[in-house]
């Protein structure tokens, strides 16, 4: 693993842990605006790899008021509107959750009062369902998602033409990716972690493949994508991501064809090299090579 | 309350087409259904404008068509009258300017309007209506939140759901339907006065409308109140009617394209007979010339 790669280790990490984590304090996240294209910005922590605000915050500003994707950790969150201060005095109208992990929507209680929050059906059933040892939904009541698109919507707001699409089974049962059209960016949440291996928790690499194929078919050379976690890319480190996993994906169905054990399949020292690039802390390369050969390698 | 189709054909003209309008002075009171506790139907019968759902509580209020742009202070004055907040969504069920009309007044007021993709294409640009030419509507009045398959609100306690299950009355029809109240709006797909009026220009079709019945139908019981384009409410056996008589037409015309028939001789079997009377019966042999227009593509049958 290479430390280079740690990027998001400590956000990663929250994906699995319960909301209760997802309350963490603000201490020590100080937040930054990187600016994408045209009026919409990026919003993360100084600290990136080593953060634990959360993932990547989408901010389009303009007279229609604020849509942001995403909404940090809960601590986080509260940190976002003074960080918004700096770039307009519109309120935030729309949050869109790209999916139910608390580190994207443990913050959207800060805008519930005044936003519409926009996530897919099954997003709203996994934050709103009760716990059956604690008797809590993951997110509170007010912080639920109000606005439900399970294909595609359209917001045309502040001269930008906002796409939603809803792509089954990918880093979850329901992701949405967001296409700015003006400003020529998508933004993928934990579908795309950048220069690291995917992540898949309730959905699959299939899912995770056609995604990524339908949404380079939708960018062009200038297109920016944003990750859920770690810095911004070009379409060329997105297109590598996706050969990367075909790459692993093929390897994984040549075992398992020809009747090779994972650990047979690890003996490949040059698969193991070719893939080593995109281990991280949470992810090494045995572990995402044990989980595509788990998931039946190529469909 | 028999609505002829030319009367109707009036009422439906493009936004931009200015109709006789009320003076203030003289504004008509808008009757009012409560349908449950939070959700009223609003209209005002033989002005062409379409019902108007005015649903609203603690998430504030959202209205479901908006009447023409002539009503705004009738509009406005039974929203108040019935102590609703001013509204934060208006949705459109169709482009047609006397359920769109309302939009940009509505918006100017904080509104956010909400319509099919393709509401938003027939209100931002110019175009003609069988002949008649209309211009693009202001921004103001355009959607700004569209759906291709439709969306879900969770507001005042239920999970409205608002989607276009096909292309019936035009390309860009959307139905709402509140689960806890059991209330369907159905736009123009289904009215209760005049024939139905399938708008072949702007997109929609026979079998479209019969998918939209069919959506509709699938949602509904014995105790489902429908809210029509225009007319009075309605229940689930009216869209069965509904449905039963555009399924016949269809029948009747793809059985007597395939024979090679021509629309007068399909017309002459009196397929419709059980629903034709000496009111109606001009408009019938238009809607059944229509069903014909959309299945055989052929826009000079008459």
């Amino acid at each position: 693993m290479r430390k280079s790669r740690l990027a998001g280790l400590a956000a990663l990490s929250l994906i699995l842990t319960t909301s209760a984590a997802a309350q963490g304090g603000a201490d020590g996240i100080k937040l930054q605006i990187r600016p994408v294209r045209g009026n919409l910005y990026m919003i993360d922590d100084v600290k990136g790899k080593d953060s634990n605000a959360g993932g990547n915050v989408g901010a389009l500003v303009g007279d229609d008021g604020v849509i942001l994707v995403d909404a940090m950790v809960a601590g986080a969150g509260q940190k976002i509107p003074a960080t918004l201060a700096t770039l307009t005095d519109r309120p935030v109208r729309f949050v869109i959750n790209t999916h139910p992990h608390p580190d994207h929507f443990g913050g959207l209680g800060v805008f519930a009062p005044t936003a519409i929050i926009i996530a897919h059906p099954n997003n709203f059933r996994a934050v709103s369902a009760l716990d059956d040892a604690t008797g809590k939904s993951a997110a509170p009541k007010a912080a639920w998602p109000n606005l439900l698109v399970a294909g595609a919507m359209t917001l045309h707001r502040n001269g930008e033409v906002v796409d939603i699409r809803h792509y089954p089974r990918a880093h979850t049962s329901g992701d949405l990716v967001v296409f700015f059209r003006n400003a020529n960016a998508v933004q993928l949440g934990d579908t795309y972690f950048a220069g690291m291996f995917p992540f898949v928790d309730d959905g699959h690499y299939d899912g995770v493949v056609a995604l990524m194929e339908d949404v380079l078919a939708r960018s062009n050379a200038d297109t920016l994508f944003i990750p859920g976690h770690g810095p911004m890319t070009g379409r060329a480190e997105y297109a590598a991501m996706l050969a990367m996993l075909k790459d692993a994906r093929a390897a994984v169905a040549d075992a398992i064809a020809r009747g090779a054990t994972v650990k047979q399949l690890m003996a490949d020292a040059r698969l193991m090299a070719r893939l080593e690039p995109w281990s991280h802390g949470y992810i090494d390369t045995e572990a995402f090579l044990s989980r595509l050969y788990a998931a039946g390698g190529q469909a | 309350m028999i609505y002829h189709q030319l009367a109707l054909v009036g009422a439906l003209l493009a936004p931009s087409i200015a109709m006789g309008q009320p003076a203030p002075a003289d504004m008509p009171v808008m009757q009012r259904v409560q349908l449950a506790p939070g959700l009223i139907v609003l209209s005002l019968p033989d002005t062409g404008n379409g019902n108007v759902a005015l649903f609203y509580g603690p998430d504030g209020t959202l209205l479901g068509d908006g009447g023409t742009k002539d009503i705004d202070a009738a509009l406005v004055a039974a929203i108040a009258a019935a102590g609703a907040p001013p509204p934060r969504y208006i949705v459109n069920t169709h482009w047609h300017g006397d359920h769109s009309g309302g939009n940009k007044a509505f918006a100017e007021r904080g509104a956010l309007v909400l319509a099919h993709d393709n509401v938003r294409e027939k209100l931002a640009n110019a175009g003609d209506w069988y002949g008649t030419p209309y211009d693009a509507e202001p921004p103001a009045a355009h959607p700004a939140l569209t759906w291709t398959d439709g969306i879900t609100l969770r507001m005042n306690g239920e999970e409205l759901r608002i989607f276009h299950p096909g292309a019936g009355h035009t390309a860009g029809d959307s139905i709402l339907f509140w689960p806890n109240a059991n209330v369907i709006q159905m736009g123009d797909t289904f009215n209760t006065v005049g024939t139905p009026f399938i708008d072949i220009r702007s997109g929609g079709g026979a079998k479209g409308l019969r998918t939209v019945l069919d959506h509709a139908l699938s949602l509904s019981n014995g105790a489902t109140r429908v809210i029509p384009g225009h007319g009075p409410i309605a229940a689930q056996s009216d869209l069965i009617d509904r449905r039963a008589m555009l399924d016949t037409a269809i029948t009747a015309v793809e059985a007597g394209i395939t024979a090679q028939r021509s629309l007068a001789a399909i017309t002459a079997d009196r397929p419709l007979a059980k629903w034709i009377s000496a009111d109606n019966e001009a408009d019938m042999r238009r809607f059944l010339r229509d069903v014909y227009r959309s299945i055989s593509g052929d826009m000079t049958a008459s």
